[in-house]
């Protein structure tokens, strides 16, 4: 069996005066596209810079398809592609100079790809990186990592910047076509705060917060579980206390909204006893599960 | 292979062009002189070494090369304003060989060498691209190597075109051009660029800012040479004797420092950390030290809008505020060392002397070095804590 992508072991990173990871584990198997997700502060980027060896941890152990990064550092490197959240290119670089350069550290680079996501983002390849907008700038970092066709791609917040058309045609034509390429090989690990933007996409995630994972799942599972609940009632609504195992209750006129996590079946057949006057049960979005989840009793 | 055509943009300026232009000038006004020789050898040789220096620029602007070539290629890029200007500084000033011209062409000299020394990290941190450079798939230790090659070569270059400039020294015009002088000048010439070369990168690492980086690589050897003199007079060290190993002492001394500075660089990039988005400057000493500053002042202004707007402009020019505190901390250094050696009449060699002019030119380019520093430091700040506008 291929080792994971990204295993990380009771991750833990201290910086001067805050502890921003406390004993995070994840696992990525290849060819996923695996969604990290977190608010501000999380620990997200420090995980990020862990696996690339930008930072030491303080405690635990990280491994890029079975190889340490401290020790194996361009090894893992050869095999994987970043993009920061801030990204940075030489001031006296054009585009062409920019990709050239990257190019120059990789033994693969596909220059079709390269000319082809050029043109489809429609950017300029003689254009002086000091007159990129930032979302440009990110477009250009986006294509630097996609052309050296790597294992893992490693995005951290990639779609910030970005306007809503490049952002989705990015995403679900570019990020999708890469992974589409190698079934099963290519790697996608986003930490993004646009969860929507990567919900078809995403095949498993992990929510972080305050340096700890407190949701670990897949997709669909996450779906099945984290649903809510909608009955409108002709009479007076049921109390609260009815629903403890309910994540969040939220009134609106006639209609109760419940928020559950796996509880959805018994809570259906319990408001079924009630007689409301209709009910329904939907699937939330990764979106909403991310906020039920850092943020119980939220309503999007 | 193919050649680009060279534009404004990209760091690239006609006026680098200019480079030959000095040796050029001397040629041709020594041709419209009645009675001087119409070919001057010298001139004609510098006019060449003028035109060779544009191999590098052009280098830059080849394409189609092999990985390893373009990657040490966009290293020379990036060192190319300081060593063009260098390069400019000493040619022009080559121009007219007098004492004058010689002393101010070793300030360029020194002042090029750790620029480009305290830029090859430097620009790293300054353009927030240390992060996306230090991901590149290659070994840290390679990546360190090839810098240091391109700043070797481009160090080589530039003590090159400094020896091969005429000397003249004042009341002996008789050995303008002389070979008799080199042999001592490379000397000085090889402690300048092997200190620049071997610190300049450690203290831009260390301090994670190519201007404090700068301060310090400069001050520390500088305060390293100084220290036994003050030492000798403060011991009274007067036989001849013993003072003349003052100089081995101090060249010694610099040796082990550069040593030990060209290791521990190679360890402190093997560490180092990109602890903020970007690589942009983290939590230094300097920002400790301006922290504690800053509470300082909270104590003393308050905590009022007006105060917060002092403290803002205070912590931004902490660099310069370093700057000035260590060229404080030298001048009362040298003052007080002229002062004990004067006391001890210590020949002239080790005592030394400035007059009003001499003191007015090293106020003034303390004074000019400060603010500069300080407005440069600011703006730069501004602009990388994205506040500039």
């Amino acid at each position: 069996m291929s080792s994971p992508a990204i295993s990380i072991d009771d991750l833990a990173y201290r910086y001067d005066r805050s502890e921003a990871l406390h004993g995070l584990s994840l696992t990525v198997q290849p060819g996923e596209c695996y969604g990290f997700f977190g608010r501000t502060g999380a620990g997200k980027t420090t995980t990020i810079k862990c696996l690339l060896n930008l930072l030491r941890p303080t405690r635990g152990a990280v491994r890029v398809f079975g190889m340490d990064p401290a020790r194996q550092e361009a090894e893992v490197k050869a095999r994987l592609a970043y993009v920061p959240d801030f990204v940075a290119f030489y001031p006296w670089m054009s585009v062409r100079d920019s990709l050239d350069y990257q190019a120059s550290f990789r033994s693969h680079w596909n220059r079709d790809l390269e000319r082809s996501l050029l043109e489809q983002l429609q950017l300029d390849p003689n254009l002086p990186t000091t007159g990129l907008s930032k979302g440009q700038r990110t477009q250009l970092a986006l294509i630097g990592a996609i052309a050296a066709e790597p294992d893992l791609l490693v995005l951290d917040e990639p779609t910030s910047g970005l306007d809503p058309l490049v952002r989705r045609e990015f995403i679900q034509t570019i990020i999708g076509a890469y992974q589409d390429a190698a079934p099963g090989q290519r790697t996608v690990f986003v930490s993004t705060h646009l969860i929507t933007e990567f919900e078809g996409l995403i095949d498993r995630f992990t929510v972080v917060d305050q340096g700890r994972a407190v949701l670990t799942a897949t997709a669909d599972d996450a779906r099945g579980r984290f649903r809510r609940i909608r009955a409108e009632f002709e009479g007076a609504l049921p109390e609260d206390s009815e629903f403890r195992q309910a994540r969040s209750i939220r009134r609106r006129g006639r209609t109760l909204e419940l928020v559950v996590n796996g509880e959805g079946e018994s809570l259906m057949e319990y408001l079924r006893t009630r007689g409301p006057a209709s009910l329904e049960i939907e699937s939330l979005t990764l979106e909403e599960i991310f906020l039920h989840t850092v943020q119980p009793g939220t309503t999007p | 292979m193919t050649f680009r055509i060279p534009q404004y943009r990209n760091g690239f300026h006609p006026a680098w062009l200019l480079l030959p232009l000095p040796a050029a000038v001397e040629l041709w006004v020594d041709s419209l002189e009645p009675g001087i020789a119409p070919f001057d050898a010298s001139a004609a040789l510098r006019l060449v070494v003028g035109i060779l220096l544009l191999l590098p620029l052009i280098a830059c602007r080849l394409r189609n090369v092999r990985p390893v070539t373009r990657r040490v290629l966009a290293e020379f890029r990036s060192q190319m304003p300081g060593f063009l200007l260098t390069q400019m500084g000493i040619g022009i000033l080559g121009i007219d060989p007098d004492v004058v011209s010689f002393d101010a062409r070793f300030i360029v000299l020194l002042v090029g060498s750790f620029w480009m020394a305290v830029t090859l990290y430097g620009a790293e941190f300054a353009n927030g691209t240390l992060a996306s450079w230090l991901c590149q798939p290659v070994r840290r230790s390679r990546l360190h190597f090839e810098k240091l090659g391109v700043l070797a070569t481009l160090l080589t270059i530039t003590a090159a075109h400094w020896m091969g400039q005429p000397i003249h020294v004042v009341g002996d015009p008789g050995i303008t051009n002389s070979w008799t002088l080199r042999p001592s000048l490379s000397l000085e010439v090889t402690a300048v660029l092997l200190t620049s070369f071997c610190l300049g990168p450690l203290f831009t690492l260390l301090t994670r800012s190519t201007i404090a980086g700068a301060v310090f690589a400069f001050t520390v050897p500088a305060g390293l040479a100084v220290a036994p003199v003050i030492v000798a007079g403060v011991m009274n060290v007067d036989s001849d004797y013993q003072r003349h190993w003052i100089a081995p002492l101090v060249m010694l001394a610099l040796s082990i420092l550069c040593g030990i500075g060209a290791i521990w660089t190679w360890r402190v990039l093997r560490d180092l950390e990109v602890q903020d988005s970007g690589g942009r400057t983290p939590p230094a000493p300097i920002d400790a030290a301006g922290t504690l500053f800053d509470r300082v002042l909270v104590r003393l202004l308050g905590n009022s809008s007006t105060s917060h707007l002092i403290r803002k402009e205070l912590r931004l020019h902490q660099l310069a505020r370093l700057f000035a505190s260590v060229m404080v901390g030298l001048w009362v250094l040298w003052l007080g060392a002229r002062w004990a050696l004067a006391k001890d009449g210590l020949p002239e060699m080790f005592v030394p002397t400035f007059g009003l002019g001499g003191f007015s030119l090293m106020a003034g380019m303390f004074g000019a070095v400060i603010l500069l520093g300080a407005g440069v430091s600011c703006v730069a700040e501004e602009r990388q804590l994205g506040t500039l506008g």
